[in-house]
């Protein structure tokens, strides 16, 4: 542990935190060009990769999470690779790639997830819902462990952060995504349309919007080294203070989150001490923490602040929490409130 | 009458031609005889003017006593208009406190009453009065073998009713009242149903107080917490430095304390938060603290 620390001091000299700020901001720059009227969840991906964790985009058909994941995946460097889920789709086809050579003989070669070796800095999964089990399983360890065993021994990939994507429209022929995958990811984001009229326009009429690969195409590369992010990440980490009545803070509402009823939390229509089947886990608040002290940073504190907790905490914590059966069906609207009942019951400091 | 006179005589100065005109007094007097001490009696004065002539009213007879044993109690006074004529009609109201020992003459003297016209005045005389007055009783009731105890009449007997009936409906009126009333104080939100608004930041205030005389950065802590739990209390959720805007935006009382809130803000984030130092000048003292807790007491008493 004494030795985690000393090596993380060292790191932190080395890395300019506000040279970093900077380049986030520039970041979030480039990809709102790609991607417009989505300031919020352009901010939240950049805590993301700055809290190195993996992020599931949701939303409707063609609201443009494909090109915010690509436009981000540009920006941030490094290899990139993509698969698309489909039903058909098998945990095999993430790791080989097996095809008739010229020769007439079958070759086995490195698929999507191995082709770019060490260097894979984003690995998007398109419509992950789409997948089956057996797939989203291979996928647990990839995120979880940042490795997978093939050609008989282990492959690393230490900058690795996964996008997933998945639309809300269609529930047949898909997988709905297992907790422990779900809980693996730092953020479930929701993607939404643009709310002013003036994107809305731009969107439809501005022909810049027309030719994806062309918008994608002229954003600046590798703004973000990926290969750096690690060590950025662990310097925000350890340069963020949280005092102890944030951590006071985040337990209470982590004890709200599991027990609303015993926090005097009420929601219409709902018996709340009969609502949470399993609350947020121990590595959902971890995750909740760092990002809280990435968005601190990216404001230019140096201590997390509540509004940071609150901030993050729907994206971060509401695919957490598991309902009972009888309100699953109403999930959207109960977590909403549950978490808005949170924020207004806890006291803070 | 030398009111009426002079009366009269200052009309007159001022118009001397086509004079008021009083064509006739008529009196409808009460019978002449036959009153007690204490009596009443009421005389009604018809006085026929032209059209356009009106009493003065300053030559009236003067309402109250009018000598030691007559008092006038009051004047009624109205006019009609009769042909080519116009009636005023006066009723006198008089009493008498005139104890005779025999049947007795009184007289009530003879009044003189202005009257103006367009263009000048006139003067109608209200004719003296004469009734005759009888005691009430004898000169030496001893003789009759009265006594004290009766020569005075008894008292009336006070008349006894049945009231259970009416106490019974006067208690059930009463209760539907009350029942009413209760349910309009509801409906209308009054006491008792009216949740008195209650007064986070005056609560606080006395609070902060409190915790700033134990002294100490406890002390300051507390008191700390004590603003914040009044700003909750006042916003109905919990409030935080980002959600400061949008709170003055829906509480525009406090608009004027903007400044010293932010300060606050800032200065709990230092305290609780490590956000910052303490010893900055930005610092937030205790006399600060104080002075923003009342001064937002205040604004909250004087906006409910």
């Amino acid at each position: 542990m004494a030795l985690d620390r000393r090596e993380s001091g060292e790191v932190a000299e080395r890395i300019d935190l506000r040279e970093w700020r900077e380049r986030a901001q520039k970041f979030e720059t480039e990809v709102s060009k790609a991607v417009v009227g989505q300031q919020r969840v352009i901010r939240l991906l950049t805590i993301a990769l700055f809290a190195r964790g993996h992020v599931l985009l949701e939303g409707d058909v063609g609201v443009g999470k494909t090109t915010l994941l690509r436009a981000a995946a540009r920006c941030v460097g490094g290899a990139y690779e993509r698969i698309e889920g489909t039903i058909d789709l098998m945990p095999g086809d993430f790791i080989y790639h097996t095809y008739l050579a010229e020769d007439g003989r079958p070759r086995v070669e490195e698929g999507p997830v191995l082709r770019a070796g060490e260097d894979l800095a984003i690995f998007f999964f398109n419509e992950i819902n789409r997948a089956r089990p057996q797939v989203h399983s291979l996928l647990l360890r990839i995120m979880a462990e940042r490795s997978v065993s093939a050609f008989n021994r282990e492959f690393h990939f230490p900058h690795l952060v996964v996008f997933a994507d998945r639309n809300r429209v269609e529930r047949e022929e898909t997988f709905e995504l297992p907790a422990a995958a779900r809980d693996r990811f730092l953020m479930e984001i929701a993607i939404g349309l643009p709310s002013d009229d003036a994107t809305r326009r731009a969107l439809a009429f501005d022909t810049r919007y027309h030719d994806g690969d062309r918008l994608i195409g002229q954003l600046e590369q590798g703004i973000l080294k990926h290969d750096l992010l690690n060590d950025v990440g662990r310097a925000i980490q350890n340069e963020t203070k949280t005092s102890d009545v944030l951590e006071r803070y985040v337990l209470s509402l982590w004890e709200a989150v599991r027990n609303p009823k015993a926090a005097g939390i009420d929601i219409d229509g709902v018996d709340t001490a009969r609502l949470v089947a399993a609350g947020a886990s121990p590595r959902g608040l971890s995750y909740l923490v760092r990002a809280a002290r990435v968005a601190a940073w990216l404001d230019g504190r140096s201590a997390a602040l509540p509004e940071d907790v609150r901030d993050v905490f729907f994206e971060t914590m509401a695919h957490r929490i598991f309902f009972e059966p009888a309100y699953e069906l109403r999930r959207e609207t109960i977590v909403r409130e549950l978490i808005g009942a949170l924020f207004d019951r806890i006291p803070v400091p | 009458m030398v009111r009426a006179l002079l009366a009269a005589l200052i009309l007159g100065a001022f118009a001397q031609h086509a004079a008021a005109e009083v064509r006739s007094v008529r009196m409808i007097e009460p019978r002449p005889f036959g009153y007690f001490l204490g009596d009443t009696l009421q005389r009604t004065v018809e006085i026929e003017t032209g059209l356009e002539d009106e009493i003065v009213p300053a030559s009236l007879p003067r309402v109250g006593p009018s000598n030691y044993w007559l008092e006038l109690r009051g004047i009624e006074q109205h006019a009609v208009r009769r042909g080519d004529a116009r009636v005023h009609i006066l009723k006198l109201t008089y009493q008498m406190f005139y104890a005779p020992i025999d049947p007795r003459k009184q007289t009530i003297p003879a009044a003189e009453i202005a009257v103006r016209g367009a263009g000048g005045a006139a003067t109608a005389t209200i004719p003296a009065f004469t009734f005759l007055m009888s005691p009430l009783r004898e000169i030496f009731p001893e003789k009759s073998g009265e006594t004290a105890e009766t020569f005075l009449r008894p008292d009336y007997p006070n008349g006894l009713r049945r009231s259970g009936a009416t106490r019974t409906f006067a208690l059930i009126m009463a209760a539907l009242s009350l029942g009413l009333l209760a349910l309009l104080a509801r409906e209308l939100a009054w006491w008792p149903f009216h949740r008195r608004p209650a007064r986070p930041f005056s609560r606080a205030t006395r609070e902060i107080g409190r915790a700033l005389a134990q002294g100490g950065s406890e002390g300051y802590r507390a008191a700390l917490l004590a603003l914040h739990r009044a700003f909750d209390a006042a916003a109905g959720r919990r409030l935080m430095a980002a959600d400061v805007d949008a709170f003055l935006g829906t509480h525009p009382e406090h608009g004027d304390a903007r400044m010293a809130v932010d300060r606050f803000f800032r200065a709990s984030h230092a305290v609780f938060f490590g956000e910052g130092r303490r010893s900055n000048p930005d610092t937030f003292g205790a006399v600060e603290l104080k002075e923003l807790a009342a001064n937002l007491a205040r604004q909250e008493r004087a906006s409910r």
